[in-house]
């Protein structure tokens, strides 16, 4: 089955960068502007995994991982951050709020690609996350 | 016959009675004389008559009399004055004659005279003295001291009156007192011209102190205005420069349709510079850290070998483009060291970077690890290329922020000059050294220094303290436990880095020491070697229970952990031994105790 991953991403030249890798490797895409479509859009279409950008227009993206992780059928999803903040601020802030992982941008693309399968295997391993 | 003996009895009469009045002439002349009436006798003898004068004899007493300063009088037993000296009748201002007969207490203003007569009597008994004030023949008042004393001269009973103004004893206070009023006045616009001076520079300092502290606030403000710059500037140049990153490595993975060798070559030249720009933003976040003290540095016991090999092995992956050979030599016995992997390996990075710009193609940089020969707590890492090298008079400022080498014209890019000063700043936290080899010919080394890592050097200090004095010594130890598997390694290293962070809150620098750890292996623990005593211990491992236990962060990740303390036992320890032999004492103590080998 295809995997599908909600791409929460303001730029949309990003959004097309990573759109052109991730269809690339089969996966199915769905994507969020904002902060508050991020949280409709992932209610709405159930992704396997989320690609969240922090810097977002209505929020950001530590909001939209806090209202995720309260929501029981989505809590589970994980999520992997992509942004250009500082790590040493942002990663402990971002893997704190419930995120599998931060990548620093610009990051190479098999770090992305890499980071995502980890986290689809190790997610369907867990049977619960699949309800 | 009869009328003869009547002639007879009338002349022994007649001689009777003449010798009676002569007796009686003789005793009024002794009282007189005694009484002070007679100035003189005329005694008239064989060789004819001679004038006794009495005064010859008091003569002298007379003028010291005159010559006193005080006033001065005899009195008789009532105390009426029987002499006086001129000075007591010009105290009172009334002439010396008439005051002889007159009673002394006379001399008192009335209120006065019952106390002195009180004086009189009492000096019978031998002597009295007391403060009186006399009235002058003007009406004036004098102050006096009266001393009366007895002359005991027999038959007559006599007093003796010494009178001492104090009016001018206290004039001479009073000069005494004006003077000293002077000088105290004196002493007093000094004290108070040095007050003010002091003040003034009191007010100086302050002044001084307030432009500091403003200036130190607008300092720090500074600082975080333009940490807060590079932050913002390094974020927005970052998303563009990621998406340029991305479409360039699409196109080279082939995933815009097939590309030539050509478009390959340029399209690998334009990612090459988009990851020096990418190590130039991260440079900038860096040196603007440096200046700030803010690098972080945590040093953990390290095999550097394994560091630089992984370090090189990464180099080689993404500078392929020129043909440059990295050759390494490193030690096989090299000891471990106290460095922290991921700063040395930026440091190294930074170094064959350097090394790689300035080398021409073909060339062969080496990577060399050894202990440093001047001073074994050192291991020595160096790099060395076969370029242009640095001269001989650039060598100090090469790790300058913001220093461009002059040659560095001639390497195809300039960079922001920033590297080489990351580096020494990053050496320095590891309390090691970075310099350029000004002797070598034919191109450049650079070598740094990280301390060996032993217990003793990390102990040492705080036994140099001399706290070590009741021998109080505690060692701790955490253990860090978790509830689940760790999903990650990097989670796992997170929650590690948070458990170090609380530990080093709870910790005094001066006095306890963190002992570094690999955390690889299970049970994870952490040990501190605290300079305390039992008591102390409690009150540290009640406030490190408190604080991880406060730590969010932790429990969600699952994790928890328990503190416990021991005593080192270092009862056979001397003060009087050397230094060396005692941080050895503690070393052996603190080895048997962790039982588990420290690294």
């Amino acid at each position: 089955m295809q995997n599908r991953i909600l791409i929460v991403e303001d730029d949309p030249d990003m959004v097309r960068a990573m759109a052109v890798r991730l269809k690339g490797q089969g996966y199915g895409l769905v994507v969020a502007r904002d902060a508050i479509s991020a949280i409709s859009v992932a209610r709405k279409e159930k992704p396997d995994l989320i690609v969240l950008d922090l810097g977002l227009p209505a929020g950001d993206g530590f909001m939209v991982m806090k209202r995720l992780k309260a929501l029981p059928d989505l809590m589970l999803v994980p999520i992997i951050v992509v942004s250009a903040r500082d790590p040493k601020f942002s990663e402990p802030l971002a893997l704190q709020a419930g995120a599998e992982l931060f990548l620093q941008k610009p990051f190479e693309a098999a770090e992305l690609l890499g980071a995502i399968q980890n986290a689809l295997a190790s997610s369907a391993a867990r049977p619960q996350a699949r309800k | 016959m009869r009328s003869v003996r009547h002639q007879a009895e009338r002349d022994l009469h007649a001689k009777l009675d003449s010798a009676q009045a002569r007796l009686l002439d003789l005793e009024a002349a002794m009282k007189a004389i005694r009484g002070g009436a007679v100035d003189s006798i005329l005694v008239e003898g064989p060789q004819g008559s001679k004038i006794f004068t009495l005064q010859s004899t008091e003569e002298p007493y007379r003028i010291l009399l005159e010559r006193m300063n005080e006033g001065a009088a005899s009195l008789n037993a009532d105390g009426t004055i029987l002499f006086c000296n001129t000075r007591l009748a010009s105290l009172v201002g009334r002439p010396p004659e008439k005051l002889v007969g007159s009673p002394v207490t006379e001399l008192a203003i009335p209120a006065a005279r019952e106390r002195f007569q009180h004086l009189l009597l009492k000096s019978l008994e031998g002597e009295a003295r007391g403060e009186l004030q006399f009235e002058r023949n003007d009406g004036s008042l004098v102050l006096v001291l009266a001393s009366l004393s007895v002359v005991a001269a027999e038959p007559v009973r006599g007093l003796c009156l010494v009178a001492t103004e104090l009016s001018q004893r206290d004039n001479e206070v009073e000069q005494l007192e004006s003077l000293n009023a002077h000088l105290e006045k004196q002493v007093r616009n000094r004290t108070q011209g040095l007050q003010n001076a002091n003040e003034q520079l009191q007010q100086q300092f302050e002044k001084g102190e307030r432009t500091n502290r403003e200036l130190e606030q607008s300092r720090g403000e500074q600082i975080r205005l333009r940490d807060e710059f590079l932050s913002h500037v390094s974020h927005e140049l970052r998303s563009p420069l990621s998406v340029v990153h991305q479409f360039v490595s699409i196109l080279l993975d082939g995933l815009g349709g097939a590309i030539n060798a050509d478009q390959k070559e340029y399209l690998e030249i334009a990612i090459r510079n988009v990851n020096q720009l990418k190590d130039m933003i991260d440079d900038l976040l860096e040196a603007s850290r440096a200046d700030t003290c803010k690098l972080q540095v945590r040093p953990s016991v390290i095999r550097i070998g394994e560091v630089i090999q992984q370090t090189m092995g990464s180099f080689r992956a993404t500078s392929a483009t020129k043909v440059i050979s990295l050759e390494a030599d490193i030690a096989d016995d090299l000891p471990l060291v106290h460095a922290d992997p991921a700063r040395i390996c930026q440091v190294l990075t930074n170094l064959l970077d350097n090394a790689a710009k300035f080398s021409p193609p073909q060339s062969c940089i080496k990577v060399r690890a050894h202990v440093l020969e001047e001073d074994p707590a050192f291991v020595c890492v160096s790099v060395a290329d076969c370029g242009c090298g640095v001269a001989p008079e650039e060598s100090d400022h090469i790790f300058e922020r913001l220093y461009q080498a002059k040659n560095s014209l001639q390497a195809s890019r300039r960079g922001l000059g920033l590297g080489l000063y990351i580096c020494k700043e990053l050496i320095n936290r590891h309390g090691g050294r970075i310099w350029n080899d000004d002797k070598r010919k034919g191109g450049s080394t650079l070598s740094f220094t990280v301390p060996v890592f032993s217990i003793g050097r990390m102990i040492a200090p705080i036994i140099k303290r001399g706290t070590l004095i009741d021998n109080s010594f505690t060692l701790l130890t955490i253990e860090v436990l978790h509830s689940k598997a760790w999903p990650s390694d990097r989670l796992r290293e997170r929650a590690l880095s948070r458990v170090h962070d609380v530990l080093d809150r709870c910790i005094l620098p001066d006095l306890d020491v963190l002992l570094p750890c690999q955390h690889q292996s299970e049970p994870i623990l952490f040990w501190i070697v605290a300079c305390t005593d039992p008591k102390g211990a409690e009150v540290i491992v009640k406030r490190m229970r408190m604080q991880l236990s406060l730590c969010e962060d932790l429990q969600l990740a699952g994790i928890s952990c328990s503190v416990s303390s021991e005593a080192l036992h270092l009862d056979a320890i001397e003060n009087d031994w050397p230094f060396e032999r005692r941080v050895q004492a503690v070393v052996t103590c603190l080895e048997k105790l962790l039982k588990v080998e420290v690294v």
